[in-house]
């Protein structure tokens, strides 16, 4: 049998791979592009979105960004009805928490606990890994605002801007350009999400059915989330092409 | 037998795909077309019902079932594999009813659904659901409709259609739809865009509509009234059909 260690996912290929867990990022490197990018006063998240029909209900949320809790947001990429699980563990997890210590669990606790969830998928029972990667953004008064991303396999890390899904190589390749090294204002941050979007995305036209997008700041010392509706988006790629084109004329 | 299959039987392939969910898309493509529409005081869904022989009393064939008051829904693909769903679906809006008191929202029902759909995508030992389903579902927001795949993935709908005659049937819906459109409205459009594609004839007996419209309303002691969802009998699928022609 040639696919002996490929379709089980808890088991070492001779070579000390885990096929399953390989395949499942292999997913993720085709689906919709997510990008966090973190500001010295909040961060952002953009996804594209890949289903744009006329007959699409766009009266509710979308399918790429996620509120977690009060203080954090999160962009997905890969299977949505993977996403959709974890989601709901990690919302009950960041309630759980409330409940139990009466504030807002540290994000990079949440993380980890999602991302223990995922690693067990890679390890126990002989299920598949779930097919997603996440961008979370958070604030807690420990660390201020924080950027974090995670994989099928478990593996997170801190971030000062990041991206998932396709194309993700010239993503980062003008994130990396483009950040400056004493950090981002937030405006700064959305408009530099925004061009990331436009030269990324497969589309020629960037329309705000096709985009997500989601920031979190501080206003009185309380997290502010903004999830943008269609019309906001539509005014931010306004201003930005408005902007390339006074760069033009310079 | 049991344990040797408590691993999962839809697994990623190398380049990243779950054949077993795009296979059970395919079930769902080649399955009988159906049609929803979410017009601006209610919701349409309808389909077609294709006895296998004449001799079958096509009464005792039911596709678009009652989930509880305030939701219904349709599929296309694999009839039996819904019919277990149907169950799974009502049982989890009981629940829901004797934790609130109150019939659930559509969103959360759907999500219910939608979470039942994923676990056979990722459990030891099974395979995906072969079905796509219309829900529709009238709460206190309002009417909605969505589309659940064998995947699990969910999304609201203006106007949708699943199954065999799906791109056509999409194309005549972006034509044909608009924002202000009323429920009898819908239902003509719903019943022209089966119509598209229908094999043989189109009778009161060989298609299935379910329709849910109303407002909300509340009792004097503060309970919320949501409109039902019910089946058009015969007779009046009869008559939309007449108008029709």
């Amino acid at each position: 049998m040639s696919r002996r260690y490929d379709a089980r996912t808890t088991i070492f290929s001779p070579e000390g791979r885990l096929y399953q867990v390989e395949y499942a990022m292999e997913a993720i490197s085709h689906a919709s592009t997510a990008l966090g990018i973190l500001a010295k006063d909040g961060l952002v998240i953009a996804a594209e979105k890949k289903v744009a029909s006329k007959l699409l209900d766009q009266t509710t949320g979308g399918e790429k960004i996620y509120i977690i809790n009060d203080n954090m947001i999160c962009g997905v990429a890969g299977f949505t009805s993977d996403a959709n699980i974890l989601i709901n563990y990690v919302q009950t997890a960041a309630q759980q928490y409330l409940y139990t210590y009466n504030e807002d669990m540290p994000c990079e606790q949440l993380v980890q606990k999602l991302c223990d969830l995922k690693q067990g998928y890679t390890q126990y029972g002989g299920l598949r890994p779930f097919g997603v990667s996440f961008i979370y953004g958070g604030w807690d008064e420990h660390h201020g605002f924080q950027l974090y991303h995670s994989d099928p396999s478990g593996n997170y890390a801190g971030w000062k801007a990041t991206c998932i899904g396709a194309n993700t190589a010239s993503a980062q390749g003008i994130l990396r350009q483009e950040y400056k090294e004493e950090g981002l204002t937030l405006q700064e941050a959305k408009n530099l999400a925004i061009k990331v979007l436009s030269k990324t995305m497969d589309t020629t036209s960037l329309g705000s059915d096709k985009i997500e997008f989601a920031t979190l700041e501080l206003v009185d010392g309380k997290v502010v989330r903004r999830i943008f509706d269609q019309a906001e988006i539509d005014v931010l790629l306004k201003e930005n092409n408005l902007l390339n084109k006074t760069e033009e004329a310079k | 037998m049991a344990d040797r299959y408590s691993f999962s039987l839809t697994t990623f392939s190398p380049s990243g795909k779950l054949v077993q969910i795009e296979y059970a898309l395919s079930a769902v493509n080649s399955g009988v077309t159906s049609i929803g529409i979410k017009a601006t005081n209610g919701i349409v869904i309808a389909t077609e019902k294709k006895a296998v022989s004449t001799l079958i009393d096509d009464s005792s064939l039911e596709k678009v079932a009652i989930i509880c008051s305030n939701i219904g829904m349709v599929y296309s693909g694999m009839g039996p594999d819904y019919r277990v769903l149907v169950n799974k679906a009502r049982k989890a809006a009981q629940a829901y009813k004797r934790v609130y008191m109150e019939e659930p929202p559509t969103a959360i029902l759907v999500k219910e659904i939608a979470s039942v759909m994923q676990e056979f995508t990722q459990s030891g030992g099974v395979r995906p659901f072969g079905v796509s389903l219309l829900i529709a579902g009238f709460d206190e927001k309002g009417p909605m409709l969505y589309q659940v795949d064998p995947s699990g993935s969910y999304w609201p709908w203006k106007a949708t259609a699943i199954g065999k005659n799906m791109v056509n049937a999409k194309t005549f819906l972006e034509k044909r739809y608009n924002e202000d459109i009323e429920l009898e409205d819908a239902v003509h459009t719903a019943i022209l865009t089966l119509k598209e594609g229908f094999e043989g004839q189109m009778t009161e007996n060989t298609i299935e509509i379910g329709i849910i419209t109303g407002v909300v309303s509340t009792k004097d002691d503060g309970a919320v009234v949501l409109p039902e969802f019910r089946k058009l009998s015969p007779s009046e699928v009869k008559d939309y059909l007449a108008n029709i022609a």
